[in-house]
């Protein structure tokens, strides 16, 4: 009996045990945001070395079986969070803070030819990672960045399909030549980074000071932005599709008056008093045409076409999807993309105003051994653009052409149906036009290895990369005419002008091809030795870029970086770049390109973080550096080489003893060589109450000399030869910028962020080749750079009394060379130096460059439960373009006229006047002025993007497999406040001939698998 | 709730604000048939001439409008015409726009004295017999149709009341709306027999009071008053 009790006993004791050892634990938890303590919904939760998963729940709670519950780890990953380990160790509640990409980003800042933790960073770098980069219904990424980072200005200039690229400057300009920033595409320096799927980009990192940019040497001076595409990390594969879909809008197209106000206000502007006239019975003009004109009753005789509606469409389509997979196992890692974007363009022909890109790219990581990874990358796109043929070069001869050309003189169509005019109908344009095919290809490619080596000492690794990208563009045109046809209605005949002939292809109007090799090998170092961490890089670089036919061009150099940092407190950092370009002449292509960082965590100091301040300021660090780059971007080449052209001949005796010639032209400057740029930056980084408030604040102080200029305005006149350029320019460039964010969680359901930044900058010229005899107030010398030489308007004549008490315009009493007449209404002019007469001396620098000195933008945005919404207010301003011909002068070229000359001047709305008298009004006179009445202001604010989206519940889409759904609404250029009222301020051309920038409604699906 | 209902009270004080804007006159009330009542220049009242009293204007809803203008009735022995046309619109319902026939003045003077150029009529001889003033005439005025825009004072079914400032010569010499008849002189075509109703002859004597008269800017109140018809 003993025995059986005994045996019974142990055999429950094994069970007992062996329940034990298998015996399966439900763990549970929550997960949370690490820094908004934000419960995270839909979070994968999986046991490492298992199949087991599950998922959190709209709460962020998690329940799972575990089968060891001593030894076994959850792994938990989630979209846009840093993966997380975390072993049970017997516990029954783990909660759980995930890191999100965003703050592993700020952990880790991408730099030049490397990355560095970013506490350790000391130079002045803004960072975007891409989530608010792919939701915006944008065709291209420039146009995203306006107003989300600091050190940048973004100007948009025209919404061109497939031309639609903002122009980006880093810090503002410091130059009079080339100042397009550098772009570094994974390490690689690209023409172009713009066209890179969104949804391809981890983040975009601006290198705005000398320490962060002096690797780049003879290319840093005008600011780096470094853009890294996305890799893969080991896991399961993740697949995310998004799709989206916009409808588009063009803004401030310029709207013409109608038949019956514009010629109203022409017969005023042809036949108002004091014109200088043959006197006549009756002007030609009778309230009969003009009734014809209101009533439209004789649309042959007295049309009113408006060809704006007639040729632009009021709402486009955009479309965009993109599926990209990404994982790894232990020793490969890959990510891969592909997306297309579609764009339909404002034309009303589909067939003609249409783009479509679709991009490529395949990140791939092996470590081939334990010490040696090797990474290959591939970028690639194909465009694809249908435009009509007159349009290769832009949208001038369509866009501009259906605001510019009036619609009083012929109709559309001719009562037989065909085109009416004598060669300016502009719906002819568009319907007969022939197409314009343009196709091009880019592949980005490179081939990169990295090399432990530990065995010789730890830290020390060999790196190496290859590159090859090409570009194919082929632009194929077919051309066509088609004749217009005047119809007299009296003899019912019609009178042709132009030809007939049928489509037929006309060739390759376009056709560039380029090719780029780069290489680089180097060797870096990172070790900490207690509390001191050095790194260092040497790296060698050469780079070939062959264009067409053209000479090849090359540059190469040396890379060098040191950097220590003592107990994360004291940092220092020594950067620099040896380069040489083939753009100089021999004994002067190389330059050494130094710049010293220093860096000072006070907050990291026993005495900081024991004091009261520590209680309120709870990260604070102190940089500044200083440093030279260089700029050898030049709009000519070879500037030392003397060159000799073709100059004609002579035909000497009978017979054909033809001789030629040639001649010698600008002489050649044989010591010509880069612009230096010295940058000296002092910021500090500071966050405040445990992270609720960040602060980054950084002035920066440039100087620029020998920048390349033209100096024939300073050779004397007795030499008649012309001259390069020389390397005589100076200018200095100045200001701050400013970084705050803020963000809280409320509740459990609630929390918002506010993201603001703020940058200035003014540049001056200190030495450019002014002429000689020029007043101080005219050179461009003291002034920043495009300033413009203008006279400033100041209202207008009210009355003659008013003329006769200012100072005259009048040419012959000194005034302005050819102003016969002055009369009410007219513009009045400051006399800037007093004399009594308005002339040419009067005229003096004032305004703004066409770069903006001041560009702004605040995020607001939150969370509430599954919603989220954000919402951008950009603004800009201190910066002008001038506007002239068809966009500002009333009946010039194509004889239109806008809303704002029926706003003329009359005695009886002189305080309400748009634009200058009409009556009376001569075609000299000082409307036409370079003054400010000319300035188009770059002011505005706008409510650049909007965005709402909701998170479907987890229980819904763990079913379908799906570990996040989201639907999202987003808007781009919803609305504005803008002191130019009739043309996008970011407009650049002075005839207002781009197509504007587009304002785009879209919904969008992101699924995550 | 109490931050709530302040927040109602903000924004419905928010859309008062923003929904007080000046008014503003629409199209359909400017039709009609209108007598002109009384103008005043600078503030002071006109005495009008009874061919003024009687001025009328039609404004018909497609824009166009009637003169009716008894002013010109006294010359050609009471055959002249009466009704001149012209058109209209509204700008902004802030401003009305009447284009009418303007007499422009342009004499010409001569370079060394200053004075008016004449054109003179002569015998067989080529004698100076005197003033060709139908030609001279027609060299010293240019006539034309053109735009003037008025502020709408007052807009009503029954009256209207505009203003227009002006440079007095711009009004005086214009169908704004009945001319003075003493300002025009009556002028026969020879040729066609036809009359021409053309400012007055400028001569040394009333050269700078006329071109004085295009330099002086006034402010005109005109006021009518709707007929049935």
């Amino acid at each position: 009996m003993k025995k059986t009790i005994f045996l019974t006993l142990m055999t429950l004791l094994v069970f007992m045990l062996s329940l034990q050892a298998q015996q399966t634990r439900k763990v549970s938890g929550k997960v949370v945001d690490l820094k908004t303590g934000e419960t995270l919904i839909g979070v994968s939760i999986i046991i490492k070395g298992s199949t087991k998963t599950t998922i959190t729940d709209y709460d962020g709670n998690y329940s799972i079986e575990v089968p060891d519950i001593a030894n076994d780890t959850l792994v938990f990953s989630y979209i846009g969070y840093q993966a997380m380990q975390e072993p049970v160790n017997n516990r029954k509640y783990i909660t759980v803070q995930l890191n999100s990409a965003d703050q592993q980003l700020s952990e880790v800042i991408i730099i030049g030819y490397g990355t560095q933790k970013k506490q350790s960073v000391i130079g002045s770098i803004s960072s975007i990672s891409n989530k608010t980069l792919v939701t915006a219904p944008v065709s291209n990424i420039s146009q995203s960045l306006a107003g989300k980072l600091s050190g940048i200005q973004v100007v948009q200039s025209s919404g061109e399909i497939g031309g639609d690229i903002a122009d980006i400057y880093v810090r503002g300009r410091a130059t009079w030549n080339n100042a397009t920033p550098l772009y570094v595409v994974d390490g690689i320096v690209r023409a172009e980074f713009a066209k890179i799927d969104p949804n391809e980009i981890e983040s975009i990192n601006i290198l705005k000071d000398a320490s962060a940019t002096a690797v780049y040497g003879v290319k840093g001076a005008n600011g780096v932005i470094i853009i890294t595409t996305k890799r893969g990390v080991t896991g399961k594969p993740k697949i995310s599709v998004t799709a989206q879909t916009a409808i588009t809008e063009p803004i401030n197209i310029p709207q013409p008056l109608g038949a019956y106000d514009a010629t109203s206000l022409q017969y005023l502007a042809d036949w108002g008093q004091y014109r200088n006239r043959t006197p006549q019975t009756k002007g030609g003009t009778n309230a009969y045409d003009l009734l014809l004109w209101r009533t439209g009753a004789s649309p042959w005789t007295h049309p009113d076409v408006r060809w704006v509606d007639n040729v632009m469409k009021n709402q486009s389509t955009q479309q965009q999807y993109n599926v990209n997979i990404s994982g790894g196992t232990k020793t490969v890692r890959y990510f891969v993309s592909g997306g297309y974007l579609n764009q339909n363009g404002f034309y009303q022909n589909d067939d003609l105003t249409k783009y479509s890109r679709f991009n490529f790219r395949s990140n791939l990581d092996v470590d081939v051994t334990k010490n040696l990874t090797a990474s290959l990358s591939i970028g690639a796109r194909v465009e694809n653009l249908n435009s009509p043929n007159s349009t290769i070069w832009g949208s001038w001869d369509i866009y501009r052409a259906a605001f510019a050309v009036t619609g009083r003189t012929y109709p559309i169509y001719n009562p037989n149906g065909s085109y009416a005019g004598t060669g300016n109908n502009v719906v002819k344009y568009l319907n007969e036009a022939a197409v314009y095919k343009n196709v091009m290809s880019t592949l980005e490619s490179s081939f990169s290895l990295n090399y432990k080596l530990d065995n010789i000492t730890k830290g020390l690794a060999a790196r190496g990369q290859m590159s090859f990208d090409t570009q194919g563009e082929t632009g194929r045109s077919w051309s066509k005419s088609t004749a217009e046809y005047v119809y007299d209605q009296a003899t019912n005949t019609y009178q042709k002008f132009g030809e007939d002939r049928p489509l037929s292809y006309a060739g390759v109007a376009k056709n560039n091809n380029w090719y780029k090799f780069y290489m680089e090998g180097g060797l870096s170092y990172n070790r900490t030795f207690g509390k001191n961490t050095v790194s260092a890089l040497l790296l060698a670089n050469r780079n070939e870029v062959i264009r067409n036919a053209e000479v090849a061009f090359a540059d190469q150099g040396l890379v060098g970086r040191t950097t220590y940092d003592f107990d994360q407190r004291y940092f220092g950092e020594f950067n620099v770049g040896y380069n040489g370009s083939e753009n100089f002449p021999k004994g002067s292509q190389y330059g050494v390109f130094p710049a010293f960082a220093a860096g000072w965590m006070a907050s990291n100091e026993a005495f900081f973080a024991n004091s009261k301040l520590g209680n309120i300021i709870t990260t604070l660090k102190l940089r500044a550096s200083l440093g030279w780059v260089g700029n050898d971007k030049s709009d000519s080449r070879f500037i030392f080489l003397q060159e000799f052209s073709n100059a004609g001949g002579y035909t000497f005796g009978a017979g054909d003893n033809y001789f030629g010639g040639i001649q010698q032209g600008a002489i050649a400057n044989e010591n010509a060589t880069w612009e230096v740029a010295r940058k000296l930056n002092l910021g500090f980084e500071a966050s405040f109450y445990k992270g609720l408030l960040g602060v980054n604040f950084d002035y920066f102080n440039e100087f620029r000399n020998r920048i390349l200029t033209n100096i024939d305005a300073v050779k004397p006149e007795y030499v008649g030869a012309e001259f390069k350029v020389a390397n005589i320019g100076e200018t200095e460039n100045k200001g701050f910028e400013v970084e705050l964010n803020h963000n809280l969680r409320i509740n459990k359901d609630f929390s918002y962020f506010v993201k603001g930044n703020f940058t200035y900058n003014r540049n001056k010229i200190l030495k450019k080749a002014d002429p000689l005899g020029l007043l101080p107030y005219q050179k461009e010398e003291g002034y920043p750079i495009g300033t413009p030489l203008m006279w400033k308007n100041i209202g207008y004549f009210t009355s003659y009394e008013d003329i006769q008490s200012s100072p005259t315009q009048i040419g012959n009493n000194n005034g302005i060379p050819g102003n016969l007449e002055v009369i009410p209404g007219d513009l009045k002019f400051e006399d800037y130096n007093k004399d009594g007469v308005i002339n040419q001396a009067d005229a003096y620098r004032q305004g703004y460059g066409t770069v903006p000195e001041m560009q702004y933008g605040v995020t607001l945005g939150g969370n509430w439960r599954s919603f989220d919404f954000s919402v951008l207010f950009q603004g800009s301003t201190h910066a002008l373009f001038m506007k002239n011909w068809e966009i500002m002068w009333a009946f010039s070229n194509n004889d239109n006229v806008f809303e704002k000359h029926n706003n003329y001047w009359a005695p009886e709305i002189a305080d309400q006047a748009q634009f200058t008298r009409f009556y009376g009004k001569s075609w000299v006179n000082n409307e036409r002025y370079y003054s400010t009445y000319e300035a188009g202001s770059g002011t505005y604010l706008r409510i650049k993007n909007i965005e709402f989206g909701y998170t479907l519940p987890t229980v819904w889409t763990q079913k379908a497999n799906m570990s996040g759904v989201r639907l999202y609404f987003s808007a781009i250029n919803t609305y504005m406040w803008a002191v130019e009222k009739y043309l996008d301020p970011d407009n650049r051309n002075s005839r207002g001939g781009q197509m504007p920038a587009t304002r785009a409604w879209n919904i969008g699906l992101n699924v995550n698998f | 709730m109490k931050t709530g209902y302040r927040f109602f009270i903000l924004i419905f004080l928010l859309v008062v604000i923003f929904s007080c804007k000046k008014d503003t006159y629409v199209e359909s009330s400017v039709s009609g048939l209108w007598q002109q009542v009384s103008v005043t220049e600078d503030g002071t009242p006109m005495t009008l001439s009874p061919e003024q009293e009687s001025c009328r204007i039609l404004i018909e809803a497609n824009g166009a409008c009637r003169y009716y203008n008894q002013s010109f009735k006294k010359y050609n022995s009471g055959a002249g015409p009466t009704v001149f046309y012209g058109t209209w619109s509204m700008l902004d319902g802030k401003w009305i726009n009447f284009t009418t026939d303007k007499w422009q003045f342009i004499p010409t003077l001569t370079s060394d004295s200053n004075k008016v150029v004449l054109t003179y009529k002569k015998d067989a001889s080529n004698k100076i017999i005197g003033i060709d003033t139908l030609t001279s005439v027609q060299r010293q005025w240019s006539q034309y149709h053109i735009q003037s825009r008025f502020t709408i004072l007052q807009l009503t079914a029954d009256e209207m009341e505009i203003r227009l400032k002006t440079f007095e010569g711009e009004k005086k010499y214009a169908l704004i709306f009945a001319p003075v008849p003493s300002d025009f002189i009556e002028l026969k075509s020879a040729a066609a027999g036809k009359a021409n109703y053309i400012p007055k002859l400028v001569t040394n004597q009333n050269y700078w009071t006329i071109r004085k008269e295009f330099q002086t800017l006034k402010t005109y109140v005109f006021k009518f008053r709707k007929e049935t018809y």
